[in-house]
């Protein structure tokens, strides 16, 4: 169908999609052995005397939905930012689609398809939820600021294939209503919202989200959670997400990691981790 | 009684005892590269051209036969407008099937019912939210042939076999010579007296019934609009309503075939505001709340304005004949360009009574607001398609298709109640001779249920439902609400009270007067006054709500005409139990206090005196005494 159609609907089919629920957890394992998208293994990082991750190792498969979860300063943003390449660890290996990635900027990490939402709210107030979202595929872009400005063929080309790939993120997070509404206007969750959609318009072939639902409340946490899983479940595109919201992970993760201290206490299935002894005492504390 | 005729029409676009599909087709071959179908996908407007709709059409069709539909099922959807509701439903039609609509917020319990009912074959479903009402029901989904998705959307992890998407379905249809020869043969072996579509009355009272609509129904119901507003081919249409709903079969489904009409589907029900104003549909029909919805936003936009607009906004609605021209250039124009209906050349207003004041005011705007009446079981009987559009009135009957039969015949029935004859007809509810032999009578009048009363100039004014209906000691029924409404739609009104049952032998009126109106209006002329009571009695009020009254009962038959009136002393209050806190009359407690009063209205007397207590807000009782007047209307000596 067309582009031009007006009947062209976004079509898919439930087998291009990662099977869900029960049958889910055992299939994303079984990939998992085969299909590391990123990986990180024995990561060190200090601040001065400070150990903030102490030989951590980390991976996320593809079709997997990974969550991080720890106390404060048990070392997950500093496990995200080794990830996207905001810190340089110390010593370990990240690797991503198989390549060394320890060296790439955060920038060029973001072109390879690593892509990542931080904490609070990072979009452009100034401008519309469509620009804040086109603004993601700026890393994609072939042609350069003079064919930008002189606004001639591929440049123009490419920008319209951009807006199209903008909409279509538009409609898969439902702010058609919005799409020329000035972020600055939005709430808080909206914004959470165009973040998201600001991510995924770089085409992710791993999602990083850093407490997406912080300051959310039960109405927005359900509506972005039900995003993030259909992001997974559509797109088949790996998630990785911190999250203080207990109960959003146990409920939508495959697989959940546990830091304290800047060290791995557990790792596993939502129901393994919950009955692990070492968590318990981590977030319930010891007798 | 009286029986107005309405006329046969003369348009030329007469279904002569087509069917939707061979008109279909006859529509692409004229119109081939034409826009049918308009619909915003990726925040663009996207066309679908006569001739590829009718081929995505057909090739629904041909899908539809593959899986087993036969000549006289029924297919369902529920959802949304979107352009696929149109091209599914106008598929059933070209396999010999009908359609049935469900609201995309029918309960599963709806859905079961409907799919029951009509012993449907296939249900087409929108999305996750409507796939899983129909898994919840075993029964009704191991009548289907199949349940086809429009957005796959959360359905990933859904096994059931009967479970496919609109492409995969699409995709599916036969393409060879005999798949094509055998949808031929259906299309052509269709009559107009099968059945295109289902509508299920909303079941105020027991379980909705299926009205049976045939093609012959729908496209006389569609000529009739042609043919009385003179619609022009390809005129823009904005489709908002839902399709379960009759007026929307008529007006977008066949319309979109007979006129042939551009039809316009929003992207999404929370964009209409923007979308209407993309299109800006030359013909739209919006149910009375919407409008007023309209309304207010319009409203609430002024109220965002500098000052400077709001004065001139309120000097435009207000401006003089002389100055309407200026009115219009410098603000009017503006306004209708904002909410999308600057180029509205037949936006209607159905399914219940629109205010008179909002009515108003869109005629104010220079939007030529139309009402229009029907029922599902009779159509479209009665619209404003040519004089003036009178807010209280329904307009005149409307032209019938000359190929269909006689044209529309009114009757007022002794107890109000409208009965239609001619035209199409009413063609019985599915499945149930019990209830069709209750509205439909061996001479083939349809009883509305609603009683109307016709004025002198042949257009209809609708009094209240028959059930809702009052009776005077002498039998005559009269409409309280609808009398109440018509007065209360007075800027002089504030409340007002209709008084008549069986042990009174006229109908009369308890006035509660605006003070802030009639401040400004005394002020004007000069006139003091003290007390509310005092007010409330004057000459000058006395004599304009006398007015207000005369005008009221010209729009009433005989029988239901206010023949005496007089003003309450107090402002009716929600403090003194008179009133809910809604503002709704508590009669009872109305005919307890004001007993006095009413006794004297109905024993002929000139004047009362009233003495009513009152409770002030800081609880206190206190006791209002005054001297109450009655006044007598020309409706009087006819009572006597």
């Amino acid at each position: 169908m067309s582009p031009g159609d007006a009947l062209g609907r976004p079509a898919v089919e439930p087998a291009a999609a990662a099977p869900r629920n029960a049958a889910r957890h055992s299939a994303a394992r079984a990939a998992a052995a085969v299909d590391r998208v990123l990986e990180a293994r024995d990561l060190h990082l200090s601040f001065g005397a400070i150990q903030a991750l102490v030989g951590v190792n980390f991976h996320v498969a593809a079709g997997e939905l990974v969550s991080i979860i720890g106390p404060n300063g048990a070392g997950k943003s500093s496990l995200l930012n080794c990830l996207s390449g905001f810190y340089a660890p110390s010593s370990g290996t990240i690797r991503f689609d198989g390549r060394d990635i320890g060296r790439a900027s955060p920038p060029r990490r973001a072109a390879m398809g690593i892509a990542r939402t931080f904490q609070g709210i990072q979009t452009y107030p100034s401008m519309t939820v469509r620009e804040n979202i086109l603004c993601g595929c700026h890393c994609r872009m072939r042609t350069g600021l003079i064919a930008g400005a002189l606004w001639w063929g591929p440049s123009r080309r490419e920008m319209v294939r951009f807006v199209d790939e903008a909409e279509a993120i538009i409609e898969f997070l439902e702010l058609e209503p919005l799409r020329h509404t000035r972020v600055g206007e939005l709430g808080y969750g909206l914004r959470k919202r165009v973040d998201l959609g600001r991510a995924l318009a770089i085409d992710p072939k791993v999602l990083i989200l850093d407490e997406p639902m912080a300051g959310m409340n039960a109405d927005e946490k359900g509506d972005l959670a039900r995003y993030i899983l259909d992001i997974h479940d559509a797109r088949g595109v790996p998630v990785v997400l911190v999250e203080h919201d207990m109960e959003v992970v146990m409920d939508i993760s495959d697989r959940v990691m546990v830091l304290e201290w800047g060290r791995t206490i557990a790792d596993g299935t939502p129901a393994e981790v919950r009955a692990d002894p070492d968590v318990v005492r981590a977030y319930l504390g010891q007798e | 009684m009286k029986s107005p005729h309405g006329a046969a029409g003369d348009d030329a676009r007469d279904p002569h005892g087509e069917t939707l599909p061979r008109l279909l087709r006859r529509r692409a071959a004229e119109h081939g590269a034409h826009d049918f179908l308009r619909a915003k996908r990726h925040g663009v407007w996207a066309a679908t051209s006569w001739a590829a709709a009718l081929a995505r059409i057909e090739a629904l069709a041909r899908a539809m036969i593959a899986l087993g539909v036969q000549p006289g099922d029924v297919v369902a959807l529920v959802g949304e407008n979107l352009p696929e509701a149109y091209l599914v439903q106008y598929a059933a039609l070209c396999a010999g099937a009908a359609a049935t609509h469900l609201y995309p917020d029918a309960s599963a319990a709806e859905l079961g019912f409907v799919l029951e009912n009509s012993a449907a074959v296939l249900l087409f479903a929108e999305d996750q939210e409507q796939v899983d009402k129909v898994l919840q029901l075993p029964d009704a989904l191991a009548a289907l042939r199949g349940v086809v998705y429009l957005d796959g959307r959360g359905l990933w992890d859904y096994d059931d076999p009967r479970l496919q998407s609109f492409e995969r379905f699409v995709g599916g249809a036969p393409d060879d010579a005999a798949a094509r020869a055998a949808l031929d043969a259906r299309i052509a072996a269709a009559s107009d007296l099968d059945l295109a579509a289902l509508c299920y009355t909303s079941g105020t009272t027991g379980e909705p019934k299926g009205v049976r609509l045939t093609h012959r129904h729908l496209l006389d119901n569609a000529y009739r609009l042609v043919a009385s507003f003179g619609i022009a081919p390809h005129i823009d249409y904005f489709s908002y309503i839902s399709p379960a709903w009759a007026a929307e079969q008529f007006i977008g489904i066949a319309l979109g075939v007979l006129a042939p009409s551009v039809v316009h589907f929003a992207e999404k029900p929370e964009t209409v505001p923007t979308d209407l104003r993309e299109i800006s549909p030359q013909f739209l029909l919006f149910t009375p709340r919407q409008w007023e919805m309209i309304a207010s936003q319009i409203e609430a936009q002024m109220l965002d304005a500098k000052p400077l607009r709001q004065r001139l906004y309120r000097w435009a609605i207000n401006a003089p004949a002389n100055l309407r021209w200026l009115a219009d250039a410098l603000i009017l124009r503006a306004i209708r360009d904002n909410t999308g209906l600057a180029r509205a050349q037949i936006p209607i207003s159905a399914g219940s009574g629109l205010s008179a004041e909002i009515f108003r005011r869109f005629h104010a705007l220079g939007i030529p607001l139309k009402n229009l009446y029907g029922s599902t079981e009779a159509g479209l009987v009665s619209a404003h398609w040519d004089g003036d559009a009178e807010p209280s009135t329904l307009g005149r009957p409307l032209m019938v298709a000359p190929s269909v039969g006689a044209a529309l015949e009114l009757r007022i029935a002794a107890d109000g109640e409208l009965l239609v004859r001619g035209g199409a007809g009413f063609a019985g509810y599915h499945r149930n001779a019990a209830a069709t032999a209750k509205v439909l009578d061996a001479e083939g009048w349809f009883h509305t249920g609603d009683a109307m009363h016709m004025l002198q100039s042949g257009e209809l004014v609708f009094l209240d439902r028959v059930k809702d209906m009052r009776r005077l000691a002498n039998g005559a029924a009269f409409p309280p609400q609808t009398i109440e409404n018509h007065l209360r739609a007075s800027p002089f009104v504030r409340d007002a009270i209709v008084l008549g049952d069986e042990t009174r032998g006229f109908v009369a009126a308890l006035i509660n007067v605006d003070a802030g109106i009639f401040g400004r209006y005394l002020e004007s002329r000069n006139v003091g006054w003290g007390t509310f009571a005092e007010l409330s009695q004057l000459d000058a009020v006395l004599e304009c709500v006398a007015r207000e009254v005369a005008k009221v009962n010209a729009m009433l038959p005989a029988p239901s005409r206010i023949a005496r009136f007089a003003t309450l002393p107090k402002e009716l209050d929600a403090d003194d139990a008179e009133l809910t806190r809604s503002r709704k009359l508590k009669r009872a407690v109305i005919d307890e206090r004001y007993r006095a009063l009413i006794d004297s209205v109905y024993a002929g007397d000139e004047r009362c005196e009233l003495t009513v207590s009152v409770i002030y807000q800081d609880g206190s009782v206190g006791t209002v005494r005054a001297g109450v007047r009655i006044l007598s209307t020309d409706a009087a000596a006819v009572a006597a």
